[in-house]
Formats: structure tokens, C-alpha cells, sequence
């Protein structure tokens, strides 16, 4: 599995994947129509993070991919995913409500290889690199007065996974437990809109239970 | 024995009994001179004080220097049995050669008869120290309970000098700080002392004490570039809040001038920066030049007076005067020099002298004091130009700010950067126990600057406790702790999944304010901005509410509930803010407090208002006369 440091390799695992995905045509793979496909599908996802998982707690997350069959046992797609809680926050008490949104889109690059086949079903491994644009949003009221604040960032990791699919005609099922671990941590963020490390861990990582349809 | 046997039967006794009996029987009085000789003459004094007592025994083995070689570890485990066993104490640990013990005052004189024993003595208690008493009166100790103690947050402190930071280090600031001298033009390395000013770490102190966990970032300049490098390297370091207890003379008092710059660029990143509003209402003049018989000096008064009287200081010492003017960063056009006189001398001392044709709107003039007897004053001359439409201000700045002798106007006395928008400024209230008897310091600088705007924000208090000072006097003093408590406030983010969210400045400054007090001792209009700071512990909204019990004969007013402590007075306040009676604390105990009076028959009928200081409750009343 590949993990990338919080901040400074960002930059390396954005071009990673996309040395990845530039590199799949020059080894060989050409493409052919047919072996295109899409998929759409939904997770049930909950944050690896214990921190974040008792705030956000778990919700579904849809996703669509663009994938291409390199052979029989090998194939490769991209893939992207939206995961999005909102709760209430705690406040001191001097403030009012505040109420917190996460919205977690990975983007990823992945490729499932084949196992030995069970009957008609495929199982597989899924492995892959992801880049998690996670964005967090918050409302609050202080003094009687609201207020909004947000911040952004990338995080980038890895995808490691398990899954069946079976294909009947066009179609293909997939039904797959996946882990995006990224880098990444509790931030600190200032008035003035920065923000910088804290000293926690919470990182934006989730797991997934995710089933899909793909066609050709 | 016979003696042991009845001072222990004694101590079962008196223990039914006052304690005063118990004092009796553990008195030195009932010991042998034996037992006398080894008890610390101290604690046989404090013995007739105490029920129960903690003290450190040391056993006679170890005390007897028989040259054999003991286990001292041993020989205190087997003593610490022996003690258990024979006199029912509970054993704190080691101390020393020593074990420290709790015995019931009863029991004492039967633990001192024993021969095992070789001293008896007092624990070693540290020595308190030096911490700010305001701290209470600022709702601080509750705040941490919230777990507000400044923990993450950088506070930085921009002072002339830190000298005696290192032995405070670990004791009255944290063990660890960091540190970079830009003093004298240096780039980070320079004389952290600041030529031996301690000013510096009086002002960490003071952050220190109302936000213990908040790191400290200090750095001590002495130019406005400094100043730039210092603020420089605190963005670089994250700091968040800074505490910056010095008064600039470069600008006019409208918030303009190099380093009020420097501070806009402190907004601008984020960075809460708090400074002293300055310590020069009772040592300033400001106005705009006015010269009707035409000879070029400054008529500081409607009727055409050309000089300030200065109160006289022992001979030797300095008389400091400084002069600006509202033409910044260059002032072409016009100049000015101001002049040190004494009635008998004639001129002293000019800034001519000095400056020359300086083009900066800045002037100082400096003469040791001819003596006690000497008639001192100044003038102001314009050297150059058409003053037509200059404001100037004149500053005393020996002695901190002695008082000017006459046309004092503190209004507008902000030292600079208190002046700019861009900063928050405190004022100085004097912190007193008694809540109600808090005021405004007569030195504290207020405003409106020259653009207008209302300064300071708000108070600190003064006149603390303080390590370097022994009474930290001053606008210098509140402004730290103003500082602190906008760390405590910033140490309690709205804790999100990724993030914790700080207050923006702008939130902290609605904090600030809502928190603030106002004081209740008939203090200038806008010298005291929004109050005292305090930090707002409560639910929004909830404030305690003053009841009215009788308003025709006697004025009494209830607080109620638990409340502690109640401020002994309360002022009675017309509508126009003019304090026209006192009710004096006539109850207090669990179930609240209630203030009575008989107003003179001379108040009319009306409506009034008063404010409990302690709650902050307040309430509006109407008086139905006697």
C-alpha cells in the first residue's frame, strides 16, 4: 500500500497518478472500444479514523468510475466517490450552535486483479492510489450572530480492497470492502482563513462496503 | 510513662472536646525537655493552631552520626513501620532523610516522646509566586475549568528587554521559551536584554499567569524596523496573539505613521495584536496649532497661554518631552521645535538642538531637572511653514508620564499603535479585591484618535502582583493580561472532524466586549471602552437580574442566588452616567445578596440605574422618592 507524507510529497502523489494514468496506453494497453467501461455504484462508508467516526459517524457515498479491461484478470479505472455527513458541533459555552459539514470526495486510480474464479463469481483485489479532497464547512452562532467558515485541502494515499463481481452480458456486478488510507491531520484553522497542523491524527480515511454496476 | 499514659489518655478525651482543649494538650507545654529539643521551635508555635498536623521525622539512627554505614532506604522502611504500628499516622512518603507523616495534634506529644525518633520537624513548603490577583476578578480559574488554559495557542511578546528571563524560567514563565533579540538593528541574535530592561518579562509574566499552557514567543526591538523583523518572525512561528506593552511616538494619533503599518500587517495575517493604550492622560496636550499674536509659538489655550507648567523633579533627573504632529510619513511643508524653560534660567534645552530641520513630525527635547525649586516649563515653536491646519501633540515621558502641571486634555492620549484600527488597545483599570471599587486609572490614555475613532476596547487591570515589579503598574500591565485571556478564548476551538476552528479576530473581539464590565466609578466618556476585560463563562444570554425589594423610603436591591463575592457598594447612576448614591452591602449568604440605602431626600423622583460589578447584573430602577 502506498502512504504519502501529509503535506510536502502531496505534490509527488498527484503525479504519481497521473503518471499512472498516462502510463497504462505506453505499456501496451491500446485502447480498444469494447474494453471501455462505466460504472456507478453506492458505499456504505465509515471513517477509519475513531475520532472522526464517532462525529460524522457512517453514510452512504456514490460513486462513478471510467474503466478499462486490460485483460482477462487485469483491469483499471478511475474512480470517483462523495461521501458527505453534517452534525452538530460542540461549542464553548458561551456560543450557540454550530453545526459541521465533511465532505470527502476521493479520486482514485485502481486496479483489481483477478483471484481464482468461484463459479460465475470473480473474486478480486483492489489496489490503487487516491487523492481525497476533503472539504469541511461550518455554521456557527456566536453573540447571536452566525457565521460560516470552511476550509479545504488534498490528502493522498492508498486503496487496498477486496470484492466479487459477476458479469452477466453487458453487465457486471461488483461488490467490494475497500480501505482509502490517506496522510494527512487535525489542522488548526485561523481566523483568517490558514490553517496549519494541530497535533492530532484524525486522518480522512474511510472504509468502504461498496456495490456497483458497471457496463461495457 | 505515666506522663505518655495521661497525655494520651488526655488527647482521646479532649478529641470530644473544642478544640481549644486539643490545642492545650498538644501543646509544647505538655512535652518532656526531651522531646522539646527535638521539635523545630517553629511547629511547637504552630502546634496550638492545628487539629491535625503534617510534619517531617527523621529517625534517631540516621540522625546520630555513628559512622556506621546505613541503608537509609532500609532504615526508613523499617522507621515507617514502626511509626504505623506504634502511632496510628498516615505516611505521606520520603522527604529527605525523612518521612513525611500526618498525625492528629492529640497524638502529637506521644510521637515526640518517642526515642526512635530524632527531629521532628516542618515540610519545606515553597515559596509562593509571584502571580496576578486579577485573575479571579477576570473569571480566569473558571475558564480553565472549561478547559480554556491556552494549550496550541502562540502568544507573542514584543518588549524593549527581557532581563531575568532565564531564573524565571520553569517558575514564573514556562520552562521553555522561544526567543529572538532584533534589539539595536540585530537579525534575531542581539542583546535579549535590551540593555538590562526587564519590562519585557514582567509582561510575559503576566500572559503566562492567565494562559499557563500558551507557548511564548518573545522578542524584544528597538526601532520600528525591529519591530518589523520581530513581527516577521512571529507570523513565521504561527503566533496568534500579541502582546505588545510599548508606546510609539511616529504618527500623528490618527492611526497612521510606520508603525502603525507594521501592525496592519499583524491584522492582516490573522494575528490578534493587543497593545497598551498608553500611560499618558494625565501627561498630554494635543490640539491644533493656534499662533493669533503671531510669533510663532504654540497658544495652548484659548487665552493665548504660550507654555505648559511642568511639575518640578529633584535635580539630576531628566525631564523628557516629545512632540508630533499629524504630517506622516514626511512632513515637508512644516516644522516645529519644542523647548524646555525654567523661570529663572530661561531655555533650557531645545529639540533644535537635536533635530535641526528634521523632516519627520517628531521631536524630543531632554534637560536634567535644575532642582526642586526650578519653574519648568515648555513651549512650542514653529520653526518652519504654515502650521495653518496642523493638530500636534505634546507628551511628558520621564517618570513613565509624570502629569503635566497644566493644560492637561486626556482625551486623545493614545500612544501609538493604540491609535490604530488595526490593533485592540487597553486601558488600565486598578484592580482592587472589592469589585465595586474598581477605576479607571487616571493615567490610562483614551481617545478618540484623530480619525475619530473610540480607543481602548477595553481594560485590563493593574496594580498587580508581579515577579519583576513586585506591583505591576500601568497600561503595561492590563495589556497582558487582555492578551492572555484572548488566548484562553482562542485555546477552546469549535472542534470539528479535521479541524479545529479558532475564533476569527473579529469574533474575538465580540467575545472581549460582551464579556467586558463596565466600571461603575463615573470613569470619561470612551476611556474605558467596553469595561473590565472578563471572560464569559455563562450561557449566552444569562445574566443575573437585580430585583428592586423597596423603591419609596429605602432603596433595596436583591441579587439572588449563590453568588460569591458580592461587591460591598453599589453605585446608583442617573441617566447620564453621574454616580448619585452608594447602597452598601446590608446581606450576603448562600441564597444571594442585597444592597439598601436611604437616598437623601434631595434625589427626585425617577428613573436610575445600578450595576452589581461582581455578576455584571444590572438593572433599571424607578426611584418613588421618600
Amino acid at each position: 500500500m502506498i502512504l504519502f507524507g501529509p503535506r510536502g510529497s502531496r505534490s509527488i502523489g498527484a503525479v504519481l497518478i497521473a503518471l499512472a494514468v498516462g502510463a497504462a496506453p505506453a505499456l501496451g494497453f491500446a485502447p480498444k472500444l469494447d474494453h471501455g467501461f462505466v460504472s456507478a455504484g453506492v458505499a456504505f462508508a465509515r471513517p477509519l479514523d475513531t475520532d472522526l467516526a464517532d462525529l460524522y459517524g457512517s453514510g452512504f457515498s456514490p460513486h462513478v468510475a471510467l474503466g478499462y479491461v486490460l485483460s482477462p484478470r487485469n483491469r483499471l479505472d478511475a474512480r470517483v466517490e462523495l461521501w458527505t455527513r453534517t452534525k452538530g458541533l460542540t461549542t464553548p459555552i458561551y456560543a450557540g450552535d454550530a453545526e459541521g459539514r465533511l465532505r470527502l470526495v476521493p479520486i482514485s486510480l485502481r486496479t483489481e486483479f483477478a483471484l481464482p474464479r468461484v463459479d460465475a463469481t470473480q473474486p478480486f483485489v483492489v489496489v490503487g492510489a487516491v487523492a481525497l479532497r476533503s472539504e469541511e464547512t461550518f455554521h456557527y452562532e456566536l453573540l447571536g450572530d452566525a457565521a460560516d467558515r470552511s476550509a479545504t485541502r488534498w490528502d493522498f494515499g492508498g486503496i487496498l480492497g477486496v470484492g466479487v463481481r459477476h458479469r452477466s452480458g453487458r453487465y457486471t456486478i461488483r461488490a467490494a470492502l475497500e480501505a482509502t488510507v490517506t496522510g494527512g491531520a487535525r489542522e488548526v484553522l485561523r481566523g483568517s482563513g490558514r490553517h496549519d497542523a494541530g497535533n492530532d491524527e484524525d486522518r480522512p480515511s474511510l472504509l468502504t462496503l461498496g456495490l456497483g454496476l458497471s457496463t461495457r | 510513662m505515666r506522663n505518655l499514659a495521661a497525655m494520651s489518655a488526655l488527647g482521646w478525651i479532649t478529641l470530644f472536646m473544642t478544640s481549644t482543649a486539643i490545642d492545650v494538650c498538644a501543646s509544647s507545654m505538655m512535652l518532656s525537655p526531651e522531646a522539646s529539643a527535638k521539635v523545630e521551635p517553629a511547629l511547637l508555635r504552630r502546634l496550638a493552631a492545628e487539629s491535625r498536623l503534617v510534619v517531617v521525622v527523621a529517625p534517631r539512627v540516621l540522625l546520630a552520626g555513628s559512622g556506621v554505614s546505613l541503608d537509609v532506604d532500609a532504615e526508613l522502611s523499617r522507621f515507617a513501620g514502626s511509626l504505623e504500628a506504634t502511632h496510628s499516622v498516615d505516611i505521606h512518603g520520603r522527604s529527605g532523610a525523612g518521612l513525611q507523616i500526618e498525625i492528629d495534634a492529640a497524638r502529637f506529644a506521644e510521637l515526640a516522646e518517642d526515642p526512635s525518633i530524632g527531629w521532628i520537624a516542618e515540610p519545606i513548603a515553597p515559596i509562593p509566586l509571584a502571580e496576578s490577583e486579577a485573575l479571579e476578578d477576570m473569571r480566569v480559574p473558571e475558564y480553565w475549568g472549561l478547559g480554556g488554559r491556552g494549550a496550541g495557542v502562540r502568544i507573542g511578546v514584543i518588549d524593549v528587554g527581557f532581563s531575568g528571563l532565564t531564573e524565571r524560567l520553569g517558575r514564573e514563565l514556562p520552562s521553555a521559551v522561544q526567543t529572538r533579540s532584533f534589539y539595536g538593528g540585530a537579525t534575531g541574535n542581539g542583546d535579549l536584554s535590551g540593555g538590562g530592561e526587564s519590562h519585557g518579562v514582567a509582561c510575559a509574566e503576566v500572559v503566562h499567569d492567565v494562559a499557563p499552557e500558551a507557548e511564548l514567543y518573545l522578542a524584544n526591538v528597538s526601532s520600528e524596523v525591529d519591530l518589523a523583523r520581530a513581527l516577521d518572525w512571529m507570523l513565521e512561528q504561527n503566533v496568534e496573539v500579541i502582546s505588545h506593552s510599548l508606546a510609539w511616538f511616529s504618527g500623528g494619533g490618527d492611526g497612521g505613521g510606520p508603525v502603525n503599518e507594521v501592525v496592519q500587517r499583524a491584522e492582516e495575517e490573522g494575528v490578534l495584536f493587543v497593545t497598551a493604550a498608553g500611560n499618558f492622560a494625565t501627561s498630554h496636550w494635543s490640539g491644533p496649532f493656534r499662533d493669533r499674536d503671531a510669533d510663532a509659538l504654540l497658544e495652548f489655550d484659548s487665552e493665548d497661554d504660550e507654555s505648559i507648567a511642568l511639575p518640578s523633579v529633584p535635580s539630576g533627573e531628566t525631564v523628557s518631552m516629545i512632540l508630533t504632529w499629524d504630517r506622516w510619513p514626511l512632513s515637508s511643508d512644516v516644522g516645529f521645535d519644542v523647548e524646555l524653560h525654567d523661570a529663572t534660567r530661561g531655555r533650557l534645552a531645545t529639540s533644535a538642538d537635536d533635530f535641526g530641520d528634521s523632516p519627520f513630525a517628531y521631536r524630543v527635547v531632554e534637560a536634567a531637572s535644575p532642582g526642586q525649586n526650578a519653574e519648568l516649563s515648555i513651549q512650542v515653536r514653529r520653526s518652519r511653514g504654515t502650521a495653518e491646519g496642523v493638530s500636534l501633540r505634546v507628551f511628558r515621558v520621564d517618570g513613565g508620564g509624570r502629569p503635566l502641571g497644566s493644560h492637561r486634555v486626556p482625551s486623545g492620549s493614545l500612544a501609538i499603535p493604540a491609535d490604530s484600527p488595526h490593533v485592540l488597545s487597553v486601558g488600565a483599570f486598578r484592580w482592587r479585591a472589592d469589585a465595586g471599587a474598581q477605576e479607571l486609572e487616571e493615567f490610562s490614555s483614551y481617545g478618540p484618535t484623530g480619525t475619530g475613532l473610540a480607543k481602548p476596547e477595553i481594560l485590563g487591570p493593574d496594580a498587580v502582583e508581579n515577579s519583576v515589579y513586585g506591583r505591576f503598574s500601568g497600561t503595561s500591565a492590563a495589556c497582558p493580561h487582555v492578551a492572555g485571556a484572548a488566548a484562553l478564548l482562542l485555546s477552546t476551538p469549535i472542534r470539528g472532524g479535521l479541524y479545529d476552528v479558532r475564533w476569527s479576530l473579529e469574533d474575538l473581539r465580540r467575545i472581549l466586549n460582551r464579556g467586558a464590565l463596565p466600571l461603575t466609578d463615573g470613569s470619561p466618556s470612551g476611556a474605558a471602552g467596553a469595561g473590565r476585560v472578563r471572560l464569559l463563562v455563562d450561557t449566552v444570554g444569562f445574566t443575573p437580574a437585580l430585583r428592586v425589594v423597596e423603591n419609596r423610603g429605602r432603596l433595596t436591591i436583591a441579587l439572588d442566588g449563590a453568588m460569591s463575592p458580592a461587591a460591598s457598594a453599589l453605585g446608583l447612576y442617573d441617566i447620564g452616567g453621574r454616580i448619585v448614591g452608594r447602597l452598601e452591602l446590608s446581606r450576603r449568604d448562600p441564597f444571594g445578596a442585597e444592597w439598601s440605602t436611604r437616598p437623601p431626600s434631595s434625589l427626585v423622583r425617577g428613573r436610575y440605574w445600578l450595576l452589581e460589578p461582581t455578576s455584571g447584573a444590572r438593572a433599571s430602577i424607578l426611584w418613588l422618592g421618600r
